[in-house]
């Protein structure tokens, strides 16, 4: 009996340690409800010692009787009990808000008989507050997920327009490569002096590829085999726009037009256009004028003889009328004669062979011969006609002599010409500095009106008062001399007004080469 | 007798008039139409002076004066080349190969070549 006593105050010590130890407050009550065990936490909610309790009927907890009555009911009726938010009230008389679990437990293996009530209090101020806490985080969460949704929308939305726009910059940059894919003309572009783009024309006019272009720069390339040519072209002094043929041989004549923009003009845009084509057809025009024109020769020259021998009475005597008749023609034939000419010095100098001897001589024998027999024919209309010849001290100019003359001779012939009274004034300076002659052909003449001065020295033009007043002269002159003066490497302009007079300047250099571009190293 | 004067030029109408007018002044005058016929000509006979053009079929006014050149009977005649144009260049050649004058057609008028004509031969 004692040792089983003993066990069982073992037991029953053990048992209450065990119990002490969780955290949860339980209590074990008899089929009465009269508390046989009560652990630490359940004393530590209640705040009762342990001796006050043991023995008491544990419904002295509860602040309802009602809901005690129905727990203990279900109880006996042997089902768990869960109830939530059970008031009970502790020592101090303070209400505490439970979950209070109770559990019977049974005799024996058929649980038939009750043997006691378990009974376990969750306070539920702590899951309240859990439960308050979860909620709001809870909340927050869902409102979080919400934020995370709209936002996941919105930079679905941003990407979306991003993507639109992107599709769409593709695009414009697939119709602009397109664009410059079928240019029938070659584009390149260089961008901070580094070639940045070649279209597919452009490669085959230089017989190369990208890989052999791009990313290179100007001074590299100076060592490529076709593409030298062209950056020769871009000399250090850059004009904002530039136009120029460059021929690659023979078989290929390109139009180069670049435009130089940015910092330092590093950027160039240049276009090639093949003109081989349009030089051709320009040449056989040429040729075929020339031609024309030498084939023309012979007639005119025929009729002139004769028309000559007629006046010269070689074919017998003449009245007076045939004689001013065949006069008429006569000059009329040496106009044509005139024009054949013209026709022909313009071919040449469209095939770029009107220069031919180039050697040095003072400027004052060249006047002499332009001024030539205009002195005499000036003053024969009553003007008067002054010059005077620059100092043979001066330097000596290269000069194909035939021509300088033609074209000063045509611009003192004009002056004459064109005034019916006053004066002709021819003077000449030597500008040290940039060591060139100029010389002005002034007149007291009846000017160029306002609106024909832009095509003055283009061909066959012939101003209007100039038309009305006389039909001689082909237009050809101004066009000639302009381009003489031009190939020597001088300028030509004029000022004029309508009624008063005009004055024609010219400059020759005394050097008559042109300036050339030097590669940059 | 008359001295002998070889005109070769193909266009007749200019031949035919300088021929006229050179007999009437008391010149021989044969005419050829092209620079193979005038040099066979000239080798049948040798001329006082030879008038020729310088365009001309079976060949040019250069090759007959060449050719002369290298022949001793006519090395020695006088050439006057009457053309239709004249660059400097090839007055120049002209010149060095021993032409005495060079006349456009369109610049002087006939009376003028005869002139020339009588100054090189009388």
């Amino acid at each position: 009996m004692e040792s089983k006593n003993l066990t069982n105050s073992i037991k029953k010590a053990s048992n209450e340690e065990a119990l002490d130890a969780l955290p949860i407050s339980i209590c074990l009550v008899s089929k009465n409800f009269s508390i046989l065990l009560a652990n630490k936490s359940f004393l530590g909610m209640i705040g009762y010692e342990r001796p006050e309790i043991l023995g008491e009927n544990i419904n002295f907890l509860f602040n309802d009787k009602i809901v005690a009555d129905e727990l203990f009911a279900d109880l006996k009726s042997k089902e768990v009990i869960n109830g939530e938010g059970v008031l009970i009230k502790n020592k101090k008389g303070q209400s505490i808000l439970t979950s209070t679990i109770g559990c019977p437990t049974f005799l024996g293996k058929d649980k038939k008989e009750v043997a006691n009530y378990i009974f376990v209090f969750f306070q539920v101020e702590h899951f309240k507050g859990l439960e308050l806490n979860i909620k709001s985080k809870v909340k927050k969460l869902s409102e979080d997920t919400k934020n995370l949704a709209q936002a996941r929308k919105a930079l679905m939305n941003i990407l979306e327009d991003a993507d639109e726009e992107r599709q769409k910059a593709e695009l414009e940059r697939d119709k602009t490569l397109s664009i410059i894919n079928n240019l029938a003309d070659g584009l390149i572009t260089i961008e901070d002096n580094l070639i940045t783009l070649i279209n597919p024309i452009a490669k085959d006019f230089f017989q190369t590829t990208e890989k052999e272009v791009l990313g290179k720069s100007v001074d590299e390339l100076t060592s490529h085999p076709t593409l030298r040519a062209l950056v020769e072209m871009f000399c250090e002094e850059k004009p904002p726009f530039l136009r120029k043929e460059l021929s690659m041989g023979d078989s290929l004549k390109l139009e180069v037009s670049a435009i130089f923009f940015g910092v330092d003009k590093k950027n160039i845009i240049v276009m090639l256009h093949d003109v081989t084509r349009e030089n051709f057809i320009e040449r056989m025009k040429t040729e075929f004028v020339s031609i024309a024109a030498h084939q023309l020769r012979t007639p005119l020259s025929a009729i002139k003889w004769i028309l000559k021998m007629f006046l010269d009475g070689d074919m017998g005597d003449i009245t007076e009328t045939q004689s001013q008749f065949l006069q008429k023609t006569y000059d009329s034939n040496e106009r044509m004669i005139n024009l054949v000419n013209d026709l022909l010095n313009v071919t040449k100098i469209e095939e770029g062979r009107f220069l031919q001897k180039i050697q040095k001589y003072d400027l004052s024998e060249v006047l002499i011969e332009a001024v030539g027999t205009s002195k005499e024919l000036a003053e024969s209309k009553g003007l008067s006609f002054n010059y005077v010849l620059p100092s043979k001290k001066l330097p000596k100019i290269s000069v194909d002599k035939e021509k300088i003359v033609m074209a000063i001779q045509n611009i003192i012939e004009n002056a004459v010409f064109y005034t019916k009274f006053g004066k002709i004034n021819i003077l000449t300076d030597y500008l040290d500095p940039q060591k060139e002659f100029m010389i002005r052909v002034q007149d007291t003449g009846m000017g160029i009106p306002e609106d024909q001065k832009v095509r003055i020295f283009s061909r066959f033009f012939r101003g209007a008062i100039a038309l009305k007043t006389e039909t001689e002269g082909t237009g050809l002159g101004l066009f000639i001399a302009k381009n003489i003066i031009e190939a020597h490497g001088g300028k030509i302009w004029f000022d004029s007004e309508e009624g008063k007079g005009t004055t024609f300047y010219l400059t020759l250099p005394v050097d008559g080469k042109e300036k050339s571009c030097e590669v940059k190293n | 007798m008359s001295k002998k004067i070889l005109i070769l030029e193909d266009e007749i109408i200019i031949s035919d008039l300088l021929a006229k007018k050179l007999s009437f002044e008391g010149y021989s005058v044969k005419t050829a139409q092209n620079g193979k016929q005038g040099m066979d000509l000239m080798t049948q006979e040798t001329p006082d002076l030879v008038l020729t053009d310088v365009i001309m079929p079976e060949k040019n006014g250069f090759t007959v004066i060449e050719e002369m050149k290298q022949n001793e009977m006519l090395k020695n005649v006088p050439i006057i080349i009457i053309s239709n144009s004249g660059q400097p260049v090839e007055i120049d050649r002209a010149k060095e190969l021993g032409v005495s004058d060079w006349i456009i057609k369109t610049e002087f008028d006939v009376q003028e070549i005869i002139k020339k004509v009588k100054n090189k031969i009388g």
